[in-house]
């Protein structure tokens, strides 16, 4: 009871405040999506659509109030698009029609919403009040199932999260890959947040609650977190100034798992050499071989949970007989994105993932001469760290269109746009496509003069004001 | 009470983040301008913009 009037408070928090900020109702999206209040509250916000009441609010927010300096159109800003398009496309040959609709109705908003965010996440402040959010809203299920694993020890298949069944973050190959991917952003907020007060022991904070993520990805017991753990740390490392440093910590924290963990946890792991004898494990490469002849016959995929007409036959062994399974899942965002969406789909998911990493390459490069954007360099380099985590650790979980990934993206757009507002800062140009297509001879102020969406300099117009 | 220390603990947290963010929205211009060095101009260009109109 307590714990749903809180959440309730918290949600009409971000309801009020957004009236006050448009881009707090956006953030607020950010926490319902990630976090899923309605999930672990027993009253009122489980019965409301609170997504679709946020969404409103913060696209009715945008339109009403503070459309204003829109970002660059981005090769990954029309992929996106392109993609919420194309997932709507394969609805018409969907192969479990059913199941599609269910599937799409929560992927179709992620990516859509994912597209509009940029529109809104443009100043430092609410880059990072999105990175924030993103963080906090998975440490709710993280700092509890983190203390539980240092406790108990964790284990696989133990539920020891927030919400009940085996859906949404209670599923440890998404929880374990989604507290990966918040490691570089929470580390990064260690040395570069404005917005928590400056304490000497804040940075340690953290960097603790980059610990608990990872005691929860370990805690999982998910193969597919030890793959996205090594990557990460060899990412980070390739990425970090602070080579010796940041060496020694991985050393010392492998050491510390290798320790700690229990022989449940190394037979668990060990699993991965001899898959064949690992049932999960083979079962999974035999659904990507009926994947790959699926799309052999429907190169344009067979529509969302299109696994559910797959019939896997698993061969007899020494130790077990043969089997037939149906339904199996596509364990993979490659498969899932290639058997669902087809070879369209996948090419775009691929184009989209690596047209982002490019972009915050070349981003952090950009900005390096630049003391005032070291923070880019920072977030381009944890936001390069998430993804490398979600494209390696997600090869064996299907978890293509969860919000992570996408949120990723529209972060990587929205500081993408923010680099290419301060290089036109104290020149007299024209913002964003939108005001070149329909006013091309209309002059803004500078943007690095621009103040806070509530301050209007003298003689500035109304973000709302007709174009043209 | 363990769920309820975390639940309580990320969104206390995330509040005060955007109170805090919503305060400095208002009073931070939203993009800083950098110190930008002049690009490097060849000796015939330079002699060009000296002569030209």
């Amino acid at each position: 009871m307590l714990r749903s009037l809180w959440l309730l408070f918290v949600y009409m928090a971000f309801l009020g405040l957004g009236v006050s900020a448009p881009f707090v109702a956006t953030l607020g999206y950010v926490w319902v999506d990630t976090f899923q209040p309605q999930a672990v509250s027993y009253i009122l916000l489980s019965q409301l659509p609170v997504a679709m009441i946020m969404g409103i609010a913060a696209v009715g927010g945008y339109i009403l109030v503070d459309r204003r300096s829109p970002p660059p159109l981005t090769l990954q800003s029309v992929l996106q698009v392109m993609m919420a398009i194309w997932v709507t496309a394969t609805l018409v040959w969907a192969q479990a029609p059913d199941a599609a609709w269910e599937k799409w109705d929560w992927a179709f908003k992620t990516i859509a919403f994912a597209a509009f965010m940029p529109l809104v996440i443009r100043s430092r402040v609410q880059i990072e009040a999105f990175a924030q959010t993103y963080v906090f809203s998975l440490a709710a299920n993280f700092v509890t199932f983190g203390v539980k694993v240092l406790i108990s020890g964790g284990g696989y298949g133990r539920n020891l999260g927030l919400e009940a069944g085996n859906s949404g973050l209670s599923e440890g190959g998404l929880l374990s890959t989604s507290c990966l991917m918040a490691i570089p952003l929470a580390i990064f907020l260690a040395s570069h947040s404005q917005l928590l007060p400056k304490f000497k022991l804040m940075p340690l904070a953290y960097w603790g609650i980059a610990g608990l993520a990872l005691a929860t990805a370990i805690g999982t017991y998910e193969r597919s977190a030890l793959v996205g753990l090594i990557v990460l740390a060899l990412y980070m490392w390739t990425r970090t100034k602070h080579k010796i440093g940041f060496g020694i910590v991985v050393v010392i924290t492998a050491c510390l798992v290798i320790f700690s963990t229990s022989h449940a946890w190394n037979a668990r792991v060990d699993s991965i050499t001899n898959f064949e004898q690992e049932n999960s494990a083979y079962v999974r490469i035999l659904v990507w071989k009926w994947t790959l002849g699926f799309v052999a016959s429907h190169p344009l995929g067979g529509g969302f949970a299109s696994y559910l007409v797959n019939h896997i036959e698993i061969p007899a062994t020494s130790t077990s007989a043969g089997a037939v399974e149906f339904g199996r899942a596509f364990h993979s965002i490659y498969f899932e994105v290639l058997g669902e969406q087809g070879y369209p789909g996948l090419f775009m998911f691929l184009l989209l993932a690596g047209s982002t990493f490019l972009m915050l390459r070349r981003l952090a490069k950009k900005a390096r001469p630049y003391p005032e954007l070291k923070w880019v360099i920072g977030l381009s380099d944890a936001l390069q760290s998430g993804l490398a985590v979600f494209l390696t650790s997600g090869a064996f979980v299907g978890i293509a269109f969860q919000p992570m990934f996408w949120y990723f993206i529209s972060m990587s757009i929205c500081l993408n746009a923010y680099v290419w507002r301060v290089e036109r800062a104290g020149a007299q140009v024209v913002t964003g496509w939108r005001a070149m297509a329909l006013a091309p001879a209309r002059h803004y102020p500078p943007v690095a003069e621009v103040p806070g969406w509530r301050q209007r300099g003298p003689g500035t117009q109304s973000p709302n004001a007709p174009l043209g | 009470m363990l769920d309820l220390f975390g639940i309580m603990f990320s969104s206390v947290i995330m509040l005060m983040v955007i109170i805090r963010a919503v305060q400095l929205d208002r009073v931070q211009p939203w993009f800083q301008k950098v110190k930008r060095e002049d690009a490097p101009v060849s000796v015939e260009k330079q002699v060009w913009r000296r002569t030209s109109l």
